[in-house]
């Protein structure tokens, strides 16, 4: 039989393919769509071959390719959280500072451009006072945030002078970069509902919704890596038991990947063991890693 | 057995429709009746498993015939094992799924 002879594949089917295919893990990806649109040019022959009415023969194909979600959130579900972690690039301060920093300078870009195309009229008054209320949620922030790193003993790889200075500008930077993509972001927003007036009211309480996740995910990404090198920490183990959380250690153990030391992170805050513990090891712990 | 795999009676017949010759996943949803959310995710159990093997049709071939190729699975020698405990489990598995039509070109 010619493939010219077959119902040719309906844009919507292949559209489901695409949305389906973004579940499934990048390495995967190629070859899942492939053996689905596969698949799809024998489901749409057989419908055209069975003679089945154009809409239910259609709606067959439709149920056959929504089918592919389910397969794609199996491999998704199925593949090891590593693999997907290594597409982003985020374990290294440099790899994590690179992509802020861009993704804060494609929002302004876009905010920018987009301010100047469709409020040619817009004052610095106007963009003052507008700036105004974006920010206003800032100082809300720590009332809603919990802001402890957790504990550090004293170490002299810890306590210098150089290596606060450093995780203290990494926090500040990753907090400045990702609140300016907030900020970007509801610009873009404000300036697409500008005629409907209760948006405002939405921006404000989106405003401070995405500030509360941006900063609440600066510090949980701080927390998950090691004081000294700043990369992201690995080998998550889980420590202890539940039922023992009165002198026992319940919690999550990682690891620093160039073996600086240990982070124990409890599951709840117990009377010896309230918050995330860094325990720093010696160079003899290097071979580990 | 020690060690033997047990599957659910979906996967067995999955497994049944692949030993019957319906080696590509439209064919075993064509023969099992099974919606292709179901078929697919177990396929791709039954490969982790190792149970059953997948394998690309030479491009060559498909093109030969004016159409895509197909990815064809086979069962594995423990696949087959398993088979025949799910057969022993399931009396009813090789009527439901029979193997007069072979889905191969």
């Amino acid at each position: 039989m010619r493939s010219d002879e077959v119902v040719p594949s309906n844009p919507v089917h292949i559209v489901i393919l695409w949305a389906a295919a973004l579940l499934v893990p990048g390495e995967r990806r190629q070859e899942w769509l492939a053996e689905w649109r596969s698949e799809l040019w024998y489901a749409s022959q057989k419908c055209s071959l069975e003679l089945a009415s154009r809409l239910g023969g259609r709606w067959q194909i439709t149920a056959f390719c929504l089918g592919s979600f389910e397969d794609a959130l199996w491999l998704r579900r199925n593949t090891p959280q590593s693999e997907e972690r290594e597409t982003l690039h985020l374990e290294s301060p440099q790899h994590c500072m690179a992509f802020l920093a861009a993704l804060a300078g494609f929002s302004m870009v876009a905010a920018f451009l987009l301010v100047l195309g469709t409020r040619l009229s817009i004052s610095l008054a106007d963009l003052y006072y507008g700036s105004l209320i974006l920010i206003m949620p800032c100082p809300v922030l720590p009332a809603i945030t919990s802001l402890s790193l957790g504990e550090f003993p004293a170490h002299s790889r810890l306590g210098a002078w150089k290596g606060r200075l450093q995780r203290g500008i990494f926090l500040t930077a990753k907090v400045v970069f990702i609140m300016l993509v907030v900020y970007c972001g509801m610009l873009i927003l404000a300036c697409n509902c500008v005629t409907f007036p209760p948006a405002v009211f939405l921006l404000f309480y989106g405003m401070l919704g995405g500030y509360t996740v941006a900063l609440r995910w600066a510090l949980n990404d701080q927390r998950g890596r090691c004081p000294v090198c700043l990369h992201l920490l690995t080998q998550p183990v889980a420590l202890g038991a539940r039922s023992r959380c009165f002198l026992g250690l319940n919690g999550t153990g990682l690891m620093c990947p160039q073996g600086h030391g240990f982070f124990h992170v409890p599951e709840s805050p117990t009377s010896w063991f309230s918050t995330q513990r860094w325990l720093c090891l010696d160079s003899s712990y290097r071979g580990l890693s | 057995m020690a060690g033997e795999v047990k599957l659910s009676h979906t996967a067995a017949m999955v497994l049944q429709a692949i030993s019957a010759g319906h080696i590509y996943g439209f064919s075993v949803m064509e023969v099992t009746g099974l919606p292709s959310g179901t078929v697919y995710p177990a396929m791709r159990r039954l490969e982790r498993d190792r149970l059953i093997l997948s394998q690309w049709e030479k491009q060559s071939i498909a093109d030969a015939e004016g159409r895509p190729p197909r990815k064809y699975y086979k069962l594995t020698g423990l696949g087959r094992t398993t088979l025949e405990a799910s057969r022993r489990r399931y009396p009813l598995l090789a009527k439901l799924v029979p193997a007069e039509e072979v889905g191969t070109p």
